[in-house]
C-alpha cells in the first residue's frame, strides 16, 4: 500500500484573496507506527509498529485553495485517485489517508502570504472543511480586532467536539529541521520506456471517467454519484457494455440498488446482484416480457438472493400477460363482477376506469400488460354506452 | 636505488616461527578444479619479496598441500598474539579462527571446491558490522553492540573462503586521523611503536604492516585507509565511490565514505577488491558498473619490457609539492616520478587551483552529514543506554556519555553549519567547492592517465603530537580529501623512507585514476612495486621471515 497520508496545504483566507492550484511537491517516506486506543478511559495506549518501513507519499500542495469546502474536494479528488489506481483503501478513519492543512490569511493586495497555521487530527473530509473555515474567521477576526500578531506559527488541533481549533504546539522554523539532500538516497533517472509503460498501465482515472459519462448524456449528479466510487463506476460500465440503456442503468443503480446498499450497509461489490442481470432486467422490462413493477421484485429478489432474472420470472411465473384474449377474459368477469361501479361510470363517472384497471391487473396478480389492459378496458366500458 | 634508507635487520624482533620452516610432503595432488580465481601464480614464481602476493602465496601453499589452513592460521595468529600486546591494533579477536581453518582442510581434504579465498586472513575495521563478533565502532556508544548481519563486504569475504581474523582499532566512526581517537585504545605503528599508524583505519594498516593478517578492510571518507597505508608502509586501495556497497558500513558522512583494502602488496589490495565491489539491493549508491578483473593483466617482473608503462601519461600535482609538506615527503615522491619515467611514463607537473579549497569544503561536509548520521546513536535503539527519568534527558546522557571528544565537536560543527542563517554560508558553498573540485580532477584526468601526490604531507607522527591541535591533524588531510569529494579512485603505496624511528619511516605515494578505473591504477602499482629496488616495507617489529610458503 503506498498512498497512506496526503498533506494538502490549503493556505485559506476570507473571500477577497486569491491564488492558483498546482501540485508543490512530493514526498515520499515511510510509516512508523500508530496508536491503538482500547477504550477511551483506558490508562494505556499501544504502539503497532508494524507499519513500520510502510511507504508513504506525502503530497503537498501549492497554497491554492480558498473555503475549506474548496480543500476538502481536493483531498476528496485524491482519495478518489488512490483508490482508482488501487494503491490504497484511502480510508481516512483507519489512518490510510490523512490530511494536515495549512491556513494563512492576507489582506487584499498584500502579495506576501500570512502567518501559516498547521491544523491537524482531521478525520474526514467534513472535518478538514470545517476547521478550515473556523481557522479562516478565527483568523479574519483577530485580524479585524487588530490582534493579528496573535497568529503565529504554530500546530493546533481541531477539536470535533467543540468544532474549534486549539493550539497543539508552537512550531521551530523549517530551516531549524537542518535538512540537506540525503546522500543515501541518490536521484532516480527514469527511462521514457518506464514513463510510457506507467502512464499505458494507468485505468481511466476519475476525471476522465466523468467527461466520458457527460457525453453520454448524463446529468452532472448522475456523472458524479457514478464516478465516485470507482467500484460503482465498473459495475455501472459493465452494465451498459452488456447493452443497456444508459440513463436507465444509471437510474437502476442510484435509485433502487442505491437504497438497498444504503439499508444493508453494503458495497456494491457485496451485493449479489451482477452487471449481466441488471442488463437482463432492464431489457426484459423494455422488451416487455415483465413489467416494470414486476421488474422492482425481481431486483429485490437478485439483490439479496441472487439468481439470474430469467430464473426468478420461471420460478415464480412472473412473465406477463400480453394475450388480449386472456385479458378480456379477465376484463370481463372484472365487469361483471362489478356492475355497481359499471353503471356509475357509464353514467358519466369516469374517473372508475383506475378502479376497474387496479382490479383487473390484481386478478393477473399483476402480470398483465399495463397498455392492452388499458386498451381493452375502455373498448369494453365504452362499448355499450 | 631509490630508497635512498634501507631498514637495517639487527633490530630486536620477535622470534621466527617454527611453523614457516614446516614442508609437508603430502602428496601433491593436481587441485586445478580448485583454482577458480583466473589470476595465475606467475607474479610469485621464485620470489621472496615483502611486495609478493599473500593470498596467492596461501593459495599455492594450500592448494600444493605445503601447508594446511589450520598451520597458516596458527602462525599469522601466533605473530598476532607476540606483537599485539605493543601494536594493540585489534579491538577484537575472533576465536572461530583455527576452527574455520580446520573446517578448510576438511574440505580440501575432501577435494572439496574452496573458494579464492579460502584461508586468507582478513582483519576487518570495527566500523563494519559482522555478525559473529562486536562491532563498536570504535564508539562507548556501541560498546558491546553485536550487528545481526554482516556487511555485503564481509558478507562476501566469507562467500568467498576469506576467515575474519578480528576487528581493527579506529578513530571513532572514522573520525580522525590517527587511531587516538578511539574509546578503546591507542595503536601504535609497527615502524616505531612510539608513533601513531595513522587514522582512521590504524588498526587495520598496523595490522597488515606487522602480517597479523594477510589484508584487511578499511574505510575512507577523507583519507582513512590512504594516510595510514602511507604511515605504515602498506598498499592502500580507496575505490571509486559507489564500487563497494557500504551496506554494514556505520554511516559517518554517506556522500563520501568508501570502504577500502589494505595488502602489503598491490596484488593484494585488487584480489580484495575485486572480492567485495558490486552493485548492491541494500546500497542504493552501489554502482551498476561492470566490475572486471583488475588483477588480470598483472605482468610478472621477469616478463616486463624495458619501458612496460610507455606512453602513459602522469600528471604530479603541483599543489601537493609545496610548502607544509615535509622534505623528505617532497624527495620520496620526486624520486617515484623519476622512476615512474624510467618505466616509460611522461611525468608532468599539473596545476589543480581548487586543491587547496578540499579541506575546509570536505570538513564542512562531513561533519553536516555526520551530525545527522549519528544522531540515530540515540541509546535507544543501538548500544548503551543511560537511565534518565525522561525522554530526553535519556538521549542527551546517552550521547553525551556515549561519544568522545572529536566526535562531539564534528556533531557541533556539522550541526552549525546547517543552521538557519549559516546553511548557505557554509553547506551550500562547500557543495560548491565540491564541484569545482570535480570539475579540476576531471579536466586534470582528461590530460593524465594518472595524477600523483604524497599520500600525506609528512610520515608518521608521534602519538600525542597532534592531540591536542586538531586543525593541525585536519591539516594533515590535504592530500587526500580532494580525492573523496571527487569520488575517484586512489591507490597508495610505499615508495621510499624519511629518517625517523629506528629505522626511518614509510612515505606512501598516491596514484589517483578516472572513475572506475582500478584496474588501471592496481596494473601501475604493481608494476611500480615491482621494479621498486632496495626497498624492503616490512617493519621492524617482526620477524622478517613472512614468507609462508617459502
Amino acid at each position: 500500500m503506498i498512498g497512506k497520508r496526503i498533506w494538502c496545504i490549503p493556505k485559506s483566507e476570507i473571500q477577497f484573496y486569491c491564488f492558483v492550484l498546482i501540485s508543490r511537491m512530493l514526498i515520499f517516506s515511510k510509516d512508523i507506527a500508530i496508536f491503538v486506543y482500547f477504550s477511551h478511559n483506558s490508562f494505556y495506549l499501544q504502539v503497532d509498529l508494524n507499519r513500520a518501513g510502510v511507504p508513504l507519499l506525502e503530497i503537498v500542495s501549492e497554497p491554492d485553495m480558498r473555503t475549506g469546502i474548496e480543500a476538502a474536494e481536493y483531498a476528496a479528488e485524491l482519495q478518489r485517485l488512490v483508490r482508482y489506481l488501487g494503491v490504497g483503501n484511502g480510508n481516512m478513519q483507519e489512518g490510510s489517508l490523512r490530511c494536515d492543512v495549512n491556513v494563512s490569511i492576507r489582506p487584499i493586495g498584500q502579495s506576501e502570504f500570512g502567518t501559516k497555521v498547521e491544523i491537524k487530527n482531521l478525520n474526514s473530509f467534513s472535518s478538514v472543511s470545517r476547521a478550515i473555515d473556523f481557522e479562516i474567521s478565527r483568523q479574519a477576526l483577530l485580524h479585524s480586532q487588530g490582534r493579528g500578531d496573535e497568529i503565529v506559527q504554530e500546530t493546533r488541533l481541531w477539536e470535533e467536539g467543540a468544532q474549534k481549533t486549539v493550539t497543539m504546539r508552537k512550531k521551530e522554523g523549517l530551516a531549524d529541521y537542518r535538512y540537506f539532500p540525503e546522500p543515501d538516497l541518490p536521484g532516480v533517472s527514469l527511462t521514457q520506456e518506464f514513463v510510457d509503460n506507467i502512464r499505458n498501465s494507468l485505468p481511466e482515472l476519475p476525471e476522465m471517467k466523468r467527461r466520458r459519462y457527460e457525453n453520454m448524456g448524463l446529468s452532472m449528479q448522475d456523472v458524479l454519484f457514478l464516478a465516485n466510487d470507482i467500484n460503482v463506476a465498473e459495475f455501472f460500465d459493465a452494465t451498459i457494455a452488456k447493452g443497456s440503456d444508459v440513463k436507465l442503468a444509471a437510474n437502476w443503480i442510484m435509485g433502487d440498488i442505491a437504497a438497498y446498499m444504503k439499508i444493508e450497509k453494503l458495497t456494491i461489490n457485496e451485493i449479489k446482484l451482477t452487471p449481466q442481470e441488471l442488463s437482463e432486467l432492464i431489457a426484459s422490462i423494455k422488451g416487455g416480457t415483465i413489467s416494470g413493477k414486476i421488474g422492482k421484485e425481481i431486483l429485490f429478489e437478485l439483490l439479496t438472493k441472487g439468481g439470474t432474472v430469467k430464473g426468478i420470472i420461471e420460478e415464480k411465473d412472473l412473465v406477463q400477460i400480453a394475450d388480449p384474449l386472456e385479458i378480456e377474459k379477465m376484463v370481463d368477469k372484472v365487469l361483471s363482477e362489478n356492475p355497481k361501479q359499471l353503471e356509475q361510470y357509464r353514467g358519466g363517472k369516469t374517473k372508475l376506469q383506475g378502479f376497474f384497471a387496479g382490479q383487473v391487473m390484481k386478478m393477473s396478480k399483476g402480470k398483465a400488460n399495463p397498455g392492452l389492459l388499458n386498451k381493452i378496458l375502455l373498448e369494453k366500458l365504452n362499448a355499450k354506452s | 636505488m631509490l630508497c635512498t634508507m634501507q631498514p637495517p635487520r639487527s633490530l630486536s624482533r620477535f622470534p621466527s616461527n617454527p611453523i614457516f620452516l614446516l614442508r609437508h610432503h603430502t602428496s601433491l595432488k593436481t587441485l586445478s578444479s580448485l583454482s577458480s580465481h583466473p589470476v595465475t601464480d606467475s607474479t610469485l614464481t621464485g620470489q621472496s619479496q615483502s611486495h609478493s602476493s599473500q593470498i596467492l602465496k596461501a593459495r599455492h601453499a594450500l592448494l600444493s598441500r605445503q601447508l594446511t589452513a589450520t598451520q597458516l592460521a596458527e602462525s599469522f595468529l601466533t605473530r598476532l598474539r607476540l606483537t599485539e600486546p605493543s601494536l594493540r591494533s585489534f579491538l577484537h579477536v575472533s576465536d572461530t579462527v583455527l576452527r574455520q581453518a580446520q573446517d578448510l582442510d576438511d574440505r580440501i581434504g575432501r577435494n572439496e571446491e574452496v573458494g579464492p579465498l579460502a584461508g586468507v586472513l582478513v582483519a576487518v575495521k570495527d566500523n563494519i558490522c559482522t555478525s559473529d563478533m562486536p562491532s563498536t565502532g570504535g564508539s562507548r556508544v556501541l560498546e558491546g553492540y553485536r550487528p545481526p548481519f554482516d556487511a555485503t563486504a564481509v558478507r562476501k569475504i566469507k562467500e568467498l573462503g576469506g576467515i575474519v581474523v578480528g576487528k581493527t582499532n579506529l578513530d571513532e566512526f572514522g573520525m580522525g586521523s590517527t587511531t587516538e581517537a578511539s574509546a578503546f585504545q591507542v595503536t601504535a605503528n609497527p615502524w616505531d611503536i612510539s608513533r601513531v599508524p595513522g587514522g582512521s583505519s590504524g588498526g587495520s594498516a598496523a595490522a597488515v604492516s606487522a602480517r597479523q593478517c594477510m589484508v584487511s578492510l578499511g574505510s575512507d571518507t577523507g583519507g582513512s585507509v590512504r594516510q595510514p597505508a602511507s604511515f605504515c608502509g602498506v598498499v592502500g586501495l580507496k575505490p571509486t565511490y559507489g564500487r563497494v556497497s557500504r551496506f554494514g558500513l556505520m554511516a559517518y558522512a554517506s556522500s563520501l565514505d568508501v570502504i577500502g583494502c589494505f595488502g602489503s602488496a598491490v596484488a593484494d589490495a585488487g584480489f580484495l577488491l575485486h572480492a567485495i565491489s558490486g552493485h548492491d539491493t541494500l546500497d542504493a549508491t552501489s554502482s551498476k558498473q561492470e566490475v572486471p578483473d583488475f588483477t588480470s593483466h598483472f605482468t610478472s617482473i621477469n616478463l616486463l619490457e624495458s619501458k612496460p608503462l610507455k606512453g602513459l601519461r602522469i600528471g604530479l600535482i603541483r599543489e601537493t609539492l609545496d610548502e607544509g609538506v615535509d622534505t623528505g615527503v617532497t624527495t620520496a615522491i620526486r624520486g617515484a616520478a623519476s622512476h615512474l619515467e624510467e618505466l616509460g611514463c611522461s611525468v608532468s607537473e599539473v596545476s589543480l587551483p581548487s586543491f587547496s579549497l578540499g579541506l575546509p569544503a570536505y570538513y564542512i561536509l562531513a561533519s553536516s552529514e555526520s551530525s545527522s548520521n549519528l544522531s540515530r546513536y540515540d541509546g535507544v535503539r543501538y548500544g548503551n543506554q543511560v537511565a534518565a527519568d525522561e525522554l530526553n534527558a535519556l538521549y542527551g546522557d546517552s550521547r553525551a556519555n556515549g561519544f568522545g571528544h572529536e566526535v562531539k565537536m564534528r556533531i557541533l560543527m556539522g550541526t552549525y553549519a546547517l543552521s538557519a542563517g549559516y546553511y548557505d554560508a557554509y553547506y551550500k558553498r562547500a557543495q560548491q567547492v565540491r564541484t569545482i573540485i570535480q570539475k579540476s580532477f576531471k579536466a586534470a584526468l582528461d590530460e593524465h592517465d594518472i595524477l600523483i601526490s604524497p599520500a600525506s604531507p609528512s610520515a608518521a607522527y608521534k602519538i600525542g603530537e597532534k592531540k591536542n591541535d586538531p586543525l593541525a591533524m585536519y591539516a594533515g588531510d590535504i592530500m587526500t580529501v580532494n580525492v573523496n569529494l571527487a569520488g575517484l579512485p586512489a591507490l597508495v603505496l610505499p615508495c621510499g623512507f624519511v629518517e625517523g624511528g629506528p629505522v626511518g619511516l614509510p612515505v606512501g605515494i598516491q596514484m589517483i585514476g578516472a572513475a572506475f578505473d582500478e584496474g588501471k591504477l592496481l596494473k601501475v602499482g604493481h608494476i611500480f612495486e615491482q621494479t621498486l629496488k632496495d626497498c624492503r616495507f616490512v617493519p621492524p617489529v617482526i620477524d622478517d621471515d613472512i614468507d609462508v610458503a617459502s
